[in-house]
C-alpha cells in the first residue's frame, strides 16, 4: 500500500525558498563586501598620502621656524645690529643715488627767481639723511629772500639754514649779493 | 523556560503538515532502542540503505503516550541519537523521524463529500478525528490521504498526534537539523511492504512492548489498533501478540464481515519460533514475516546487514514507498 502521510510540519515559503535565496544573497553580499573593501583601501591610501604631505609640510614649517629663530638670534647680536644699520644706510644711499643730480638741479632751479643764479650745489649726508648745500648769487637782497622763501615752502626741502650771506667782491657787477644755505633734501617730498 | 519551544509547537499545530518526502537520513525512536539509517541514491535512480546503526535505549528514558509527556530523560535520548547519527555519518542534512505507534492515533473516516481544497478538507478531517483523540483537536498535527473516492462516498485514512509530543521528539534531534521533514509512526512505514491485494490482510507489528494490528484490503485501511503488551507477559509476549491479533480479526469480522486471508508479521526484536505457530493456530491463515528487501541493502557490511534484517523494515518500507511516489 502506498502512503502519502507525513506528520512533519510543512515548511513555510520562507523556509522553502531560504536556501534558493541564500546563494545569490551571499554572492551579492560578497560583491558588496569586496567593493566596500576596495573603496576603503583606496580611501586609506589617499589618506596616507595626504597625511604624508601634511607631515612633510609640517616638518618644513618647523624647519623654517627654526631657521627664522636662528636668524633672529643672529640678528640680535650687537655686531650684527651695527652691520644691519650700516646695510640699511647703504641701501638707503643706494636708493637715493638713484635720484640724479639733474633732478636735484631741476628742482632747485624751479625755485630760483629771475634775478637769482645758482652758483654752487653740493649733496652730502647728515644724520642719516641727504643734505644739500646751495650757493646762489642775486641782483638784490629781495631776490635772495624770495629764493629762501621758495626753498622753505618747497615740499622737497626742509630745515633750511643760512650758512653765509654777503656781497660779491669788486668786479662782479651782475650779481652783487651772495648767499650760501643748507637744507635737508626730501627726494620723495613731504610725507 | 523555553518559550520559543512552546511557540514553535503552537505554530506547528496550526501550520499544517507536509506531503510524503524521503530524506537521506531516517531516525527511528522507540522506547527500547534508537535506529538510524543513511540512504544513498536518488529518487529517479533508486534508493538503497548505505549505513544502519542501532543503539539500545534505557527503559527510563522514554515512555510513549499519545497525550502525556514522553521524554523522561532528554539528555540521555539526545546523547543516544547523537551516537547513532554519528555512527552512520550524518551531517546536518534533512532527516526523517519514525515515532512509536503509541504516540499516534489513526483512523478511517467516511465522508459523503470531501472538499477539493486541501485546507478545507484538513479542517473537516480534524473535526472528525476529534472522537479518536485524547486531547483537543486544535493541538493535533493531522495527516490524511484519500484511499477511495466514489460518487457520494469518500474514504480517508488519517493519522494524528499531539504537536507538543512530536515536539519532544523533534527537540531531541537538536537544532542543527532544523526539524524533521518526515514524521511517521513505525507501522505506517511498514504498509508499503504489504502487497496490494484485494483480499483482506492483517499486518502485525510488535515492537518495544507494544503491538499494532492493521487490517487492509486493497488501498483501504479498515482497522488500526495499538495495544500495550501485558507487563506480566514479558517472557510470554508471543501469546499476547497472538491474542491481540485474534481480537483485531474478531472485531473486523463482526463489524465488516471480512475474513483475513493472510497475515504479515514484523517483530522487533525478532520473534522466536513460538509466535508464528501461535498466530497460525489462533488466526487460521498464512503467516509471513515482513522482511526488508535484500536488494535495498547492497553496500551494507555484515554487521549492518544483520541489523538491517532485524530493525530495517521501516526504513525499507519508506524506500519502497518512495519508489511508488517518484
Amino acid at each position: 500500500m502506498k502512503i502519502d502521510l507525513n506528520l512533519a510540519v510543512a515548511p513555510s515559503p520562507r523556509e522553502r525558498y531560504a536556501l534558493a535565496w541564500a546563494a545569490p544573497t551571499a554572492l551579492l553580499a560578497l560583491v558588496a563586501l569586496v567593493l566596500l573593501s576596495l573603496s576603503a583601501l583606496r580611501t586609506y591610501r589617499e589618506y596616507r598620502r595626504v597625511h604624508g604631505s601634511v607631515e612633510e609640510l609640517r616638518a618644513q614649517e618647523a624647519k623654517s621656524r627654526q631657521r627664522e629663530s636662528e636668524l633672529r638670534r643672529d640678528l640680535e647680536r650687537p655686531q650684527l645690529r651695527e652691520v644691519f644699520r650700516s646695510v640699511r644706510f647703504v641701501n638707503r644711499l643706494i636708493d637715493e643715488k638713484q635720484s640724479t643730480v639733474s633732478e636735484l638741479v631741476e628742482r632747485v632751479a624751479k625755485l630760483l627767481p629771475p634775478q637769482v643764479r645758482l652758483a654752487g650745489l653740493v649733496l652730502g649726508e647728515s644724520g642719516g639723511s641727504p643734505v644739500v648745500r646751495i650757493a646762489v648769487a642775486g641782483k638784490s637782497e629781495e631776490a635772495l629772500e624770495k629764493f629762501l622763501a621758495n626753498l622753505e615752502n618747497s615740499d622737497n626741502f626742509s630745515d633750511v639754514a643760512i650758512i653765509s650771506q654777503g656781497f660779491a667782491p669788486e668786479g662782479s657787477e651782475g650779481e652783487p649779493v651772495r648767499l650760501a644755505c643748507s637744507a635737508r633734501y626730501l627726494r620723495m617730498g613731504r610725507q | 523556560m523555553n518559550w520559543s519551544g512552546i511557540g514553535n509547537r503552537q505554530k506547528s499545530a496550526s501550520r499544517g503538515t507536509a506531503g510524503f518526502v524521503l530524506p537521506a537520513v531516517v531516525l527511528e525512536v522507540e522506547p527500547e532502542f534508537v535506529a538510524a539509517a543513511r540512504l544513498e541514491g536518488s529518487a529517479r535512480a533508486g534508493r538503497s540503505v548505505r549505513h544502519l546503526g542501532v543503539r539500545a535505549l534505557d527503559s527510563s528514558t522514554l515512555a510513549a503516550h499519545p497525550s502525556r509527556p514522553n521524554v523522561a530523560n532528554a539528555d540521555n535520548l539526545r546523547q543516544t541519537i547523537e551516537e547513532v547519527l554519528t555512527a552512520i555519518g550524518n551531517g546536518s542534512g534533512r532527516i526523517g523521524l519514525i515515532v512509536p505507534d503509541r504516540v499516534v492515533r489513526a483512523g478511517t473516516l467516511s465522508f459523503e463529500t470531501l472538499p477539493d481544497n486541501h485546507h478545507e478538507a484538513a479542517a473537516l478531517v480534524r473535526w472528525r478525528m476529534r472522537e479518536n483523540l485524547p486531547f483537543a483537536p486544535d493541538e493535533a498535527r493531522i495527516s490524511f490521504q484519500v484511499v477511495s473516492r466514489e460518487a457520494g462516498h469518500t474514504e480517508v485514512f488519517a493519522i494524528a498526534a499531539r504537536a507538543s509530543i512530536l515536539g519532544e521528539y523533534e527537540a531531541a534531534l537538536g537544532a542543527s537539523n532544523g526539524g524533521p521533514v518526515l514524521t511517521l509512526p513505525a507501522t505506517a512505514t511498514l504498509l508499503p511492504l504489504v502487497p496490494e491485494r484485494n483480499s483482506t490482510q492483517l499486518l502485525i507489528h510488535a515492537c518495544s512492548g507494544w503491538v499494532t494490528t492493521v487490517i487492509v484490503a486493497g488501498k483501504q485501511v479498515y482497522s488500526w489498533r495499538t495495544s500495550e503488551l501485558a507487563q506480566t507477559a514479558e517472557g510470554n509476549w508471543p501469546r499476547e501478540v497472538a491474542a491481540e491479533s485474534t481480537r483485531a480479526v474478531a472485531s473486523i469480522r463482526d463489524r465488516q464481515h471480512m475474513e483475513i486471508t493472510r497475515a504479515w508479521l514484523c517483530a522487533r526484536p525478532p520473534a522466536e519460533g513460538g509466535l508464528i505457530s501461535d498466530l497460525k493456530r489462533e488466526l487460521g491463515c498464512e503467516i509471513e514475516m515482513i522482511a526488508p528487501p535484500r536488494e535495498l541493502a547492497g553496500t551494507l557490511s555484515g554487521e549492518e546487514r544483520s541489523l538491517y534484517d532485524h530493525f530495517g523494515a521501516p526504513v525499507a518500507g519508506l524506500v519502497v514507498n518512495s519508489a511508488k511516489n517518484p
